[in-house]
C-alpha cells in the first residue's frame, strides 16, 4: 500500500485554547485537523469524541478535494468529474493515486492522534 | 436572523476576542469556520445528486448493478447527513462560547430536522449569490482598503511591473 508521506506542521493540541489544531502538509495537501474539547484528558482517558473532530483539507494544485469526516470516512471529491475526457484518463489515474496515498497516510496519523 | 449574518457575527466576536479560542490564530479560526459550514452544501449536494441519478439508475440497471449504485450512494448520504449533523453541533457550541445566539435552532437529533435546515441554509446562500445583493462587510472592507496598500502588495508580489512613484488611483503604470 503506497504512503506519500505528511509533515506535521504544527501541533497545538496540547495548547490551553479551546479548540485545539494539529497541521499537516506535504505537496499535494495541507490539512487542519481540529479538536473542540479537553484533548489532552480524552486522550489519556482513551476517549476521543469522533464529534469533536473536524477537518480542513486544502488541495494543493491539481490535487483531488477530499472531504474528511473522519480517519475512516474519507472521500474523494469527483462530482465535476463524472465523465472525463479521454485526454485526461492518465492525469486522473494520477490524482487518484496521490490521494490514496495521501490518503494512507493521513488515517494513519489521525489513528496515531484521535 | 439569517445564516449568512450569524456566521458573519461569529467572524466579528473571534476577531475582537483576538482568536483566544485558537490560541491567537486566526489562520485556525478562519480554517475552522470553513471547514463545519463546508459540511452542508457538501450533504446538499450528494441529496441532489440522488435526485437527479436515481431515475437514470433505475431506467439504467438492474440486479446487483442497481442495489451498488443505491447503496453506494445511501452511505454516502448518511456520511454526509452524519458530517452535517456534527457541524451543527459544533457552530452551536462555537456560538455559545463566543456568547452568541445559536447558529441553528434545531434538535440535531432529529435527522429529517436537520436535512430541512441544511435546505434553508443552502437555499438562503443560493439565493444570496444570484441575486447579487452586496454584502456589506465585504462593502465595508473595500473601502477600507487604502490604494496605496494596494499597490505595496502588489509591487510586492510582481516585482517586474513598474510603479509609479507617484500612486495614481490603481498604484500601477502599465
Amino acid at each position: 500500500m503506497r504512503h506519500i508521506d505528511f509533515r506535521i506542521i504544527s501541533n497545538n493540541l496540547h495548547n490551553d485554547s479551546a479548540i485545539k489544531s494539529l497541521q499537516l502538509a506535504n505537496a499535494y495537501y495541507r490539512i487542519k485537523i481540529f479538536y473542540y474539547g479537553d484533548y489532552a484528558a480524552d486522550k489519556k482517558a482513551q476517549k476521543i469524541d469522533a464529534n469533536n473532530l473536524s477537518v480542513k483539507c486544502t488541495p494543493i494544485d491539481n490535487a483531488l478535494d477530499l472531504t474528511i469526516y473522519d480517519a475512516n470516512l474519507i472521500e474523494v471529491e469527483l462530482a465535476k468529474m463524472a465523465s472525463i475526457p479521454a485526454t485526461q484518463i492518465d492525469q486522473t489515474i494520477k490524482q487518484l493515486q496521490i490521494a490514496s496515498g495521501c490518503i494512507n497516510s493521513l488515517q494513519r496519523i489521525m489513528h496515531q492522534y484521535f | 436572523m439569517k445564516f449568512i449574518d450569524k456566521e458573519r457575527n461569529i467572524l466579528i466576536k473571534l476577531q475582537q476576542t483576538n482568536y483566544e479560542m485558537f490560541d491567537g490564530n486566526a489562520s485556525d479560526a478562519f480554517d475552522f469556520v470553513a471547514a463545519q459550514l463546508e459540511k452542508f452544501p457538501a450533504y446538499a449536494n450528494v441529496v441532489i445528486r440522488e435526485q437527479i441519478m436515481q431515475p437514470i439508475w433505475y431506467a439504467r440497471f438492474e440486479g446487483e448493478d442497481l442495489r451498488y449504485h443505491i447503496q453506494s450512494m445511501d452511505e454516502r448520504r448518511k456520511m454526509a447527513h452524519d458530517g452535517a449533523i456534527k457541524s451543527i453541533d459544533i457552530l452551536n457550541r462555537l456560538s455559545k462560547n463566543l456568547g452568541l445566539e445559536p447558529f441553528a435552532d434545531v434538535d440535531t437529533k432529529d435527522r429529517h430536522a436537520v436535512a430541512e435546515l441544511v435546505g434553508q441554509y443552502v437555499s438562503e446562500v443560493y439565493n444570496n449569490g444570484i441575486n447579487k445583493s452586496f454584502d456589506d462587510m465585504t462593502y465595508q472592507k473595500e473601502k477600507e482598503y487604502d490604494t496605496k496598500a494596494i499597490s505595496k502588495r502588489l509591487q510586492k508580489a510582481v516585482p517586474e511591473v513598474h510603479f509609479d512613484q507617484n500612486y495614481d488611483n490603481t498604484g500601477l503604470t502599465l
